[in-house]
């Protein structure tokens, strides 16, 4: 089957709206410094929005020579017609609103050959070598998707793109395991991240001291590094939806216009996505076909899509600010809610940019008395959906700073705070990059570390 | 849904077969592959309030192949489900597995298994790919106009529905054809909390995944279920809120199997105790030192591993490794004496063959050491009912269904919320609290243990997607339990601001 063939097929036999994808990964792990694991996988794949006038159906398979892509979408068209309309329905994007055909192709190669190991593993190969020289034991992923992605609709609109998701997570223990440093970096292509710089972080980080201290639980002043601070604001912007808000389900249902225009959060917190963002350029377009699995928020069934709607497929992605030095820009809104409920139309691409300043991280520990650095978190979930009070654990590195030095390990903590408070109580941001979250690891976050004034650790977890 | 669906079976699965197997012939000793042809259908319907909020079907289909070369593995796979697509992906991974053993790989040792060959069709009666959607969802729908007609201002009703089946064929002669089902109903109610400005309050039905054919849905009850809900509700946003403290907690089953899954499922899993998962899932502090010696709790834990319980979500015949689906145990007495293996760690600990845990969930993932279905079993003595653990208690909380939870990377430090709280006074129920988060330490926790209900309370839960591994891979997992009796737990209020 050629490339658009599936697709041409699915709008002939009346899909709304299909996306044919053809992607390749590879993908490397390690363990005890030595690889473990490994693949490589090409796909071919189609997904169509069977819609029958104000209702629909969603429809994905992999291709084979023999799929019936035809068959598939009739049979969606016919189920969709069995449903009622569905309370979001709304014209499909035409080729004025949408920009008419458009293409993003950067002409890169997908590593669809046979793949050779250095671009398999980015490196991390060289890593576990230079682990092994220097008595550390190194865990790592390397990881690689490319994709070619062709939308359609029935209106005439057309995309074309390139998109590319690259990371490398490095986690190195000390031969006794009594210390452990985490880093990860993502990137549009493997070869555009420095293992080695990773991975001597990671050992420089190890190396700090060799002293080791247990502490309470209690407020600390903390330096939250791109990996932490990244998990609590994906996890803030997950609540950025007007409809969710104005249905009374999360933070800001209660606050005066729903948050939108309040200063927030600290002035130094400007929050942004641009699909052309050229360290992390994504789809620039909207996309509402998944992976077809559930997803439920700990507060409630939300269902398989969230708050997007399926009938805004196509419409072009503008770079937006969410949150403005502090104040809380206008939330996150499919068409139909914003046209019924007075809201602007706001999708957002999948990406996020916290914007940080030109200060080092070793200039912030350099300008402590006294707090911790931490690396990254683990399990981080919400003990209270309403208010968004986020619990979870500190994970592979927790360090003491005293007069601007690091001057021990310290034990874990399980941490219970505020999403909104954290993210108010940031009196300093560093450099930002495009960091690795150790919950959410497969979108495209740059965030820099931040300084938090009280951040609340609530017992001592003997994790190490 | 006794037979593996015609169109599968229409593959060319021994043309495929032989794709990898011909080339291969007559390699060296100690090497191996193995082939899965992995067909991954799904539909998932999702209903809320008066409206269908989408119709999803999906279908993933391809080829991996996995060899191991001199000790080095490679893997690879296509959608391209044919003879010409699995000679590429047998190349590809070939060319990694030798590029691997040239660069210093650590070497694999893959424990023996005796070779199968058989068809295996799980339990279920109705399929539900054969059942038409307008009756899914006027089940669906039926049972949210129930709860509104009670009262609830919101309503959601999820049902996702799995057919797994998968063709599996290795160097060691064993070929295999595997089928099952599995539904996610998920329901929940929401009101308006008046008390706390208004928020939506939702509240979850205690319904678990199963492994079962449509038939568990027209006879579950769903409609009263979500009118019960409703009323369980209303008392909830008119209770009290918990004050902090320690408490003792009488556990159902309903909560508690999700505490079995985190603090002992994954704190098990030996890859883990091997630190295989150390950039990601994390490691454990159930090291393979302390086999046989760890006191993990109190007496009255006896904890088993299994691939075989009926309607279980890892019950399976054969694992991706080819090995043949046991029991066993892990926890006996309070004391640890078994983990969950596959054919490459379990020789690590010295044993001489593979408990059968391994799972990859789609066709483009390499096979990983995944949880079993793991057990709290019941009093062996008595078939105590949990009213007598409620009766035991004079100033404690009985918690209900799962919520939220957080736990460490090594599995020690834990936090579990619930869906009702009910406050125990004097050995008898007093009215539901709300706000309540429980917070231990696994050994603390476990320790704490002072009694188990019996035969007739204990019921199997599960978890349908449990995430491990890079890439990430989603595993179902059944786990059965009965109700426990905790003394003194530390209980925190979640309310936060109220």
């Amino acid at each position: 089957m050629e490339v658009g063939d599936a697709l041409a097929t699915a709008i002939d036999a009346g899909a709304g709206i299909a996306i044919e994808r053809h992607t390749c990964e590879v993908n490397a792990r390690a363990a005890n410094n030595y690889p473990t694991t490994n693949g490589h996988a090409e796909a071919n794949t189609l997904g169509a929005i069977c819609v029958a006038d104000d209702r629909f159906t969603i429809q994905r398979t992999d291709l084979m020579p023999s799929s019936d892509v035809r068959g598939m979408i009739q049979a969606g068209v016919a189920a969709a017609r069995q449903l009622g309309p569905a309370p979001d329905a709304s014209p499909l994007a035409g080729p004025d609103e949408a920009g008419g055909a458009h293409s993003r192709l950067d002409g890169a190669e997908l590593p669809c050959g046979g793949p050779d190991l250095d671009s398999m593993t980015g490196g991390l190969q060289r890593v576990l070598s230079e682990s092994r020289e220097h008595g550390l034991v190194c865990a790592g992923y390397a990881f690689q998707r490319s994709e070619r992605e062709l939308l359609a609709l029935s209106t005439g609109v057309r995309r074309e793109s390139d998109l590319g998701f690259a990371s490398l997570g490095l986690t190195v223990r000390t031969a006794d395991s009594s210390r452990s440093s985490f880093l990860g970096r993502s990137a549009r292509r493997l070869s555009q991240i420095d293992a080695g710089a990773l991975f001597a972080e990671a050992r420089r980080r190890l190396e700090w001291t060799d002293r080791t201290v247990s502490l309470p639980p209690g407020d600390y002043e903390v330096i939250l590094d791109s990996s932490a601070a990244a998990d609590l604001l994906n996890r803030l912007f997950w609540e950025m939806h007007a409809q969710a808000a104005d249905e009374g389900r999360t933070l800001f249902s209660s606050l005066p216009r729903k948050g939108v225009g309040e200063q927030l959060y600290s002035p130094l917190v400007t929050l942004e996505s641009d699909p052309d963002d050229p360290e992390m350029p994504v789809a620039d377009y909207v996309r509402t076909l998944g992976d077809g699995r559930s997803h439920h928020d700990e507060q409630g069934g939300v269902g398989l899509l969230g708050y997007l709607s399926a009938f805004d497929s196509g419409f072009p992605i503008s770079p937006a600010t969410w949150i403005d030095k502090g104040v809380q820009g206008p939330l996150v809104c499919n068409r139909s809610w914003a046209r019924d409920h007075d809201h602007e139309f706001r999708p957002r691409a999948d990406n996020l940019r916290m914007r940080g300043s030109s200060t080092t991280l070793d200039d912030m520990i350099a300008s402590t008395r006294r707090g911790l650095l931490i690396n990254s978190f683990w399990y981080v979930r919400a003990a209270d959906p309403s208010a968004l009070l986020l619990t979870g654990s500190t994970r592979d590195g927790v360090y003491l700073i005293e007069n601007g030095e690091v001057t021990a390990h310290v034990n874990n903590f399980r941490f219970t705070n505020s999403a909104v408070e954290v993210f108010k109580r940031t009196v300093e941001v560093g450099q930002a990059n495009t960091t690795l979250t150790r919950e959410y690891a497969m979108n495209f976050v740059s965030t820099p570390p931040i300084r938090v004034e009280t951040f609340h650790l609530s017992s001592v977890s003997e994790a190490v | 849904m006794a037979e593996i669906h015609g169109d599968f079976q229409q593959l060319p699965l021994d043309a495929i077969h032989d794709a990898v197997a011909a080339p291969l012939d007559g390699r060296g000793a100690g090497d191996y592959w193995d082939l899965r042809v992995h067909r991954d259908k799904r539909q998932a319907i999702h209903v809320r309030d008066t409206f269908v909020e989408s119709v999803n079907d999906t279908q993933a289909e391809g080829i991996g192949v996995r060899v191991l070369h001199d000790g080095a593995w490679g893997f690879a796979s296509t959608t391209d489900v044919s003879p010409d697509g699995a000679r590429r992906a047998l190349g590809r991974a070939l060319g990694i597995a030798k590029q691997l053993r040239r660069s210093g790989s650590d070497r694999v040792e893959f424990l023996p298994e005796p070779a199968h060959q058989a068809t295996w069709v799980a339990n279920g009666r109705v399929d539900p790919f054969t059942v038409p959607l307008e009756s899914k969802i006027e089940l669906m729908l039926g049972t949210l106009h129930a709860a509104i007609d009670a009262g609830a201002k919101f309503g959601e009703f999820h049902c996702e529905q799995v057919q797994e089946t998968k063709f599996f064929a290795n160097s060691d002669g064993s070929r295999t054809l595997q089928q099952r089902v599995r539904l996610d109903p998920v329901m929940d109610v929401g009101l308006l909390d008046e008390t706390r400005g208004g928020r939506v309050e939702m509240i979850r039905a205690d319904t678990m995944p199963v492994a079962q054919g449509w038939e568990y849905m027209t006879e579950h009850g769903f409609a009263q279920e979500a009118v019960e809900l409703v009323s369980h509700l209303r008392e909830k946003l008119a209770s009290p809120s918990i004050e902090s403290g320690r408490y003792d907690l009488v556990i159902d089953p309903s909560n508690l199997w999700l505490v079995i899954h985190e603090s002992i499922g994954h704190a098990t899993e030996l890859d883990r105790a091997l630190g295989y998962e150390a950039n990601y899932a994390g490691t454990t502090f159930v090291t393979p030192d302390r086999l046989g010696e760890l006191r993990y709790g109190s007496p009255a834990m006896h904890v088993t591993g299994d691939r075989t319980v009926p309607n279980g979500l890892a019950t399976i015949a054969f694992d991706d490794d080819g090995v043949a689906a046991q029991e066993w145990d892990i926890i006996a007495d309070g004391v640890l004496v078994g983990y969950q293996t596959d054919r490459q760690v379990a020789g690590r600990i010295g044993l001489d063959r593979s408990n059968g845990c391994a799972f990859a969930d789609r066709w483009n993932k390499f096979p990983l050491e995944r949880m079993p279905n793991v057990s709290l079993q019941p009093d062996p003595h008595r078939d105590t009912p949990i009213a007598d653990l409620i009766g035991a208690v004079s100033d404690g909380i009985y918690i209900v269904g799962e919520k939220s939870m957080s736990i460490d990377q090594q599995r020690y430090n834990f936090h579990f919320t619930g869906q009702r709280f009910y406050r125990i006074r004097n050995g008898k129920i007093a009215g539901q609290v709300r706000d309540v988060g429980y917070q231990s330490r696994t050994p603390d926790f476990w320790g704490a243990l002072e009694a188990v209900s019996g035969e007739s309370t204990w019921r199997l839960q599960a978890a349908f997607s449990c995430s491990k591994g890079e890439p990430d891979q989603e595993a179902p997992v059944s786990h059965g339990c009965p109700a426990g009796l905790f003394r003194q737990i530390n209980v925190v209020n979640t309310g936060m601001g109220h």
